[in-house]
């Protein structure tokens, strides 16, 4: 059995970390209770790192420990769940360009270079303009402006599995269209998309903290890592913590993802050679 | 960076990097050169000589250590390559030199002509300021003239319309035509050294044919002596005077092309031409002659003799002591004078 | 040559005319209704009916989408809800503001990742470093590095203002911040393309020529490293641009991205709209100009298709 890369273990430590966090998030408390009474000094300015607000409170007299672990589940969630539409649309639109070729390839496609040559976050603030804030609005933002990046990959693939002759061969032994796709494409389209949701996640987490960030994500009340960030931003000369530990949950967070992709990268010519066996 | 190494004078009357030395010696002359790379011996213990006016041929085939033996006395090898030995170009210790005085006059000392143009030219910069960089750098022209003796250098080439092409960059360009270009560039300033790293190799025959033609012109008229890798026994038949056959890094024999090529003192030497008789005018259907077995690995050195393995004459002698280069018949002397082989059964292969 | 950019020109006429037709269907199919927006405090039916009257509300949608075309090639980009201004008129002295912020942010990320990447190349001992820094700054999204940049060089360290403007001591931190990000892409570019000419024939060949190391660098390597790179600041302008509108709202900076962003807060569409449409074009615009720019140093890009 050949040893794990390391990349791997550290990324899917600190995603198992962070993945405690947020299943345990509601052993934490609430992350919008408002303590007018302790959390603000008297000046009306928070306090600072204590015992009972371990991170400090932010300018509403909420925890912001408690906030932050809230945030980390709805990057979490986010990420997973935005990662897995945008994979599955965009390896869908990748997989019928290349193997219908013709007219359906040249709309796909045409569609798919568009989508990739969107300004991303100037496009997300266009469909954040129309739906209203909320989680739902950025896992349909970062679908609609990920997927492209799949979909792309896949057809790529598509086309050089086409040159090594699979399609033509199951052609011609009769086999239809649907088995073609699944016995010959589908391994080898599927672990490359394993091999890339690593890298879509980091970029999901990323983004979403910035649409957030930008109010064009998630709004306050509702704890995001990146809305946290824009509250605390008007305090950061006095208390930097506000905008530091979600940063910094941010980063480690997609760091982690990167990790992740580095290390099932490395590890992918194994995932091509079970993918064969499997078949 | 690689190192570089220079070669001797020519006895062109136009050198210009050299104007007013008097010849001194064999354009090339190689002593005990080996060339390591890390544990690998890629050339070993070889000695060479090239007279001014003569056309040497290097034959080996892929990984006998010939491009290693030639680009090392050039130092154009990477760092990574332990080059050893005694280089002198023109009667100029070249192995001595340190990088900085053999990068001052190499250009005028020894000219080298890549295998792959394409490769060996910048493909953004167009072939006039490529080889015009030469003259500008070392002969101390402004632009423009060195723009014009570029141009002269392409029209000394054969190159049609040298203007125009001068103007062109390298994938705009024909095989041949590139060829003719890393000429240009080695011969620009009339160096008594040129090195050719198999130039037609990647060539179709007619403009291999032309590309020969064009070198024999200029040999007559420069009067550089010419080494050339190959492992073409057709080329060597045509173009060289001298050939030095090489296997596994070693120099096993050496002579001038008419006593090799009629009595061949080394059974490689012997199964090269076997196989090129074989292609020519062999018997249609007949099956080729093939050396049976393969060269050694690189860094394997076996005791003995490199191709006992695969000689058919071969006793307990050889698989004791390497034959040393000695001279075959009754010519003596030092390398290069006579026909000399490697084999201690030299005498009975033809 | 002509013919490549001829092709790519059409093909840029058409996302534009992609993103106009995508802007059109957000801004006046997607409901919410623009009259209410644009006048939220009236509660007589008659007033907003004359709203809608002059907006062509009414009107079937293929005229509304001719109308709004039309406009848009007079260079009417609508009225904004909340200021009652043109959008144009607001997004106009905004355009050289923001085009600041991004030329200095390429000429940072050039300058910074290509400097990154030459020092990589030619000195193995960095080229670890290099390469974690260039981990650490993929991993930060830009608004935390640039609040970082801020909090440090500005509160802590005094050497930077802190608030927002278009002067050039504000330009410091934002560019700064651009450059940063997009460094490790062209660091890594770099080193690849430095690599491979390094260890090409064509090096070799100069060598044989004589020419000394720095001569071979700046005359041969340099120009074989500048077309990649070149056509990763055209390739770029996407995701470049999004980074743009984020450094824009940190750092206060009046441009478009900050125009934008205030005015999806304040629920003024035809404004975000319009942006939109302005960074489509303009994007379409430096892509050719990048690929012009390419075709110019590499000629071997001059006949593709």
């Amino acid at each position: 059995m050949r040893r794990w890369p390391w990349q791997l273990i550290a990324g899917a430590a600190v995603l198992a970390a962070c993945a405690g966090l947020a299943l345990a998030a509601p052993l934490f408390g609430n992350p919008n209770h408002q303590d007018l009474v302790h959390a603000l000094g008297p000046t009306g300015l928070p306090v600072g790192p204590s015992s009972k607000y371990p991170l400090g409170a932010d300018l509403l007299g909420r925890n912001e420990l408690v906030r932050l672990v809230y945030g980390i589940r709805v990057s979490l969630t986010v990420a997973l769940v935005s990662n897995a539409t945008s994979i599955v649309i965009g390896a869908a639109v990748g997989l019928l360009a290349g193997y219908f070729r013709g007219p359906v390839e040249q709309l796909l496609m045409r569609f798919t270079d568009i989508g990739l040559a969107l300004p991303y976050t100037l496009a997300g603030l266009v469909i954040a303009a129309v739906m209203s804030a909320g989680i739902t609005r950025v896992i349909v933002i970062i679908t609609v402006l990920f997927w492209s990046y799949p979909a792309r990959l896949v057809y790529g693939e598509v086309l050089r599995l086409r040159g090594r002759g699979f399609v033509e061969a199951g052609e011609a032994m009769g086999s239809g269209g649907l088995a073609i796709v699944r016995r010959h494409l589908a391994p080898h389209v599927t672990s490359m998309m394993i091999a890339y949701s690593p890298l879509n996640a980091a970029s999901a987490v990323a983004f979403e903290a910035t649409l957030s960030y930008l109010s064009a994500g998630i709004n306050p009340p509702t704890a995001s890592l990146g809305n946290m960030i824009s509250d605390g931003q008007t305090a950061i000369s006095y208390a930097p913590l506000l905008v530091i530990a979600p940063g910094l949950a941010i980063m480690a967070l997609t760091l982690a993802f990167l990790l992740v992709g580095e290390g099932v990268k490395a590890y992918n010519p194994d995932l091509r050679r079970l993918s064969w066996l499997g078949r | 960076m690689t190192r570089e190494g220079s070669g001797g004078s020519s006895l062109t009357a136009s050198t210009t990097g050299l104007a007013g030395e008097p010849p001194r010696g064999p354009a090339l002359e190689i002593s005990g050169l080996n060339v390591r790379y890390g544990s690998v011996r890629a050339v070993v213990d070889a000695s060479l000589k090239v007279e001014a006016g003569q056309v040497v041929a290097l034959i080996g085939e892929t990984g006998s250590g010939k491009t290693s033996l030639a680009l090392g006395a050039a130092r154009l090898l990477p760092r990574s390559a332990a080059v050893s030995g005694l280089v002198t170009i023109a009667g100029r210790d070249v192995s001595g030199m340190s990088a900085i005085e053999f990068r001052a006059i190499r250009a005028q000392l020894v000219g080298c002509i890549a295998q792959d143009a394409m490769a060996a030219l910048n493909p953004v910069v167009p072939v006039g300021r490529q080889v015009g960089e030469v003259f500008a750098v070392h002969a101390g022209m402004d632009r423009r003239q060195a723009a014009e003796a570029a141009v002269a250098a392409l029209a000394q080439v054969e190159i049609r319309r040298p203007d125009a092409v001068a103007r062109l960059y390298p994938h705009q360009l024909s095989g041949g035509m590139r060829q003719r270009v890393m000429i240009a560039m080695a011969i620009a300033l009339s160096p008594p050294l040129i090195v050719a790293d198999e130039p037609t190799t990647a060539l179709d025959v007619s403009t291999q044919a032309e590309i020969l033609g064009l070198v024999g012109d200029l040999r007559a008229r420069m009067r550089s002596g010419i080494l050339w890798i190959t492992h073409d026994m057709g080329v060597v038949a045509e173009l060289a005077d001298w050939a030095a056959v090489m296997y596994a890094g070693q120099i096993v024999e050496t002579g001038q092309v008419e006593q090799i090529f009629d009595a061949p003192a080394h059974p490689y030497t012997l199964g090269l031409l076997q196989t090129r008789r074989d292609l020519r005018s062999g018997p249609v259907g007949a099956p080729l002659f093939q050396i049976r077995g393969s060269p050694p690995a690189p860094g394997e050195e076996p005791a003995g003799c490199p191709f006992r393995p695969r000689c058919p004459r071969a006793t307990q002698v050889c698989a004791d002591v390497n034959p040393a280069l000695e001279p075959v018949g009754t010519t003596a002397g030092w390398p290069g004078a006579g026909h000399r082989a490697a084999c201690h059964h030299s005498g009975t292969w033809s | 040559m002509a013919r490549a950019l001829t092709r790519r020109l059409i093909f840029g006429l058409i996302a534009v005319i992609g993103v106009i037709t995508l802007a059109f269907v957000l801004e006046f199919v997607v409901p919410g209704d623009p009259a209410k927006a644009i006048a939220p405090r009236a509660n007589s039916s008659a007033v907003l009916a004359n709203i809608r009257a002059q907006l062509h509300l009414n009107q079937p949608l293929i005229v509304q989408f001719a109308d709004y075309f039309g406009n848009l090639l007079r260079g009417n980009l609508g009225t904004s809800y909340v200021q009652h201004q043109s959008v144009t008129s607001l997004i106009g002295p905004r355009l050289l503001t923001t085009g600041v912020l991004a030329l200095a942010g390429v000429i940072a990320e050039v300058l910074i990742g290509g400097a990154l990447g030459i020092l990589a190349t030619l000195y193995g001992r960095v080229r670890a470093l290099v390469g974690a820094i260039n981990l650490t700054l993929l991993a930060v999204p830009i608004f935390v590095l640039g609040l970082l940049l801020l909090l440090v060089f500005g509160f802590r360290l005094g050497i930077a203002p802190v608030t927002g403007g278009a002067g050039a001591a504000q330009l410091a931190l934002p560019a700064l911040t651009l450059g940063l990000i997009g460094a490790p892409w062209y660091a890594q570019i770099v080193a690849d393309q430095m690599q491979d000419s390094l260890a090409s024939s064509y090096v070799r060949t100069a060598v044989s020529k004589g020419l000394s190391d720095s001569y071979i660098l700046r005359r041969h390597v340099l120009r074989n490293v500048l077309s990649p790179a070149v056509t990763m600041i055209g390739l770029d302008l996407g995701s470049y641009l999004s980074g743009v509108v984020t450094v824009e709202v940190v750092f206060v900076w009046p441009g478009i991205g900050l125009l934008a962003v205030n005015a999806l807060h304040d629920l003024d569409r035809p404004i975000v709209m319009g942006t939109v449409i302005v960074g489509a074009v303009a994007v379409v615009f430096f892509n050719l100009v990048a690929d012009v720019a390419r075709m110019f140093i590499d000629p071997r890009t001059r006949e593709e298709v």
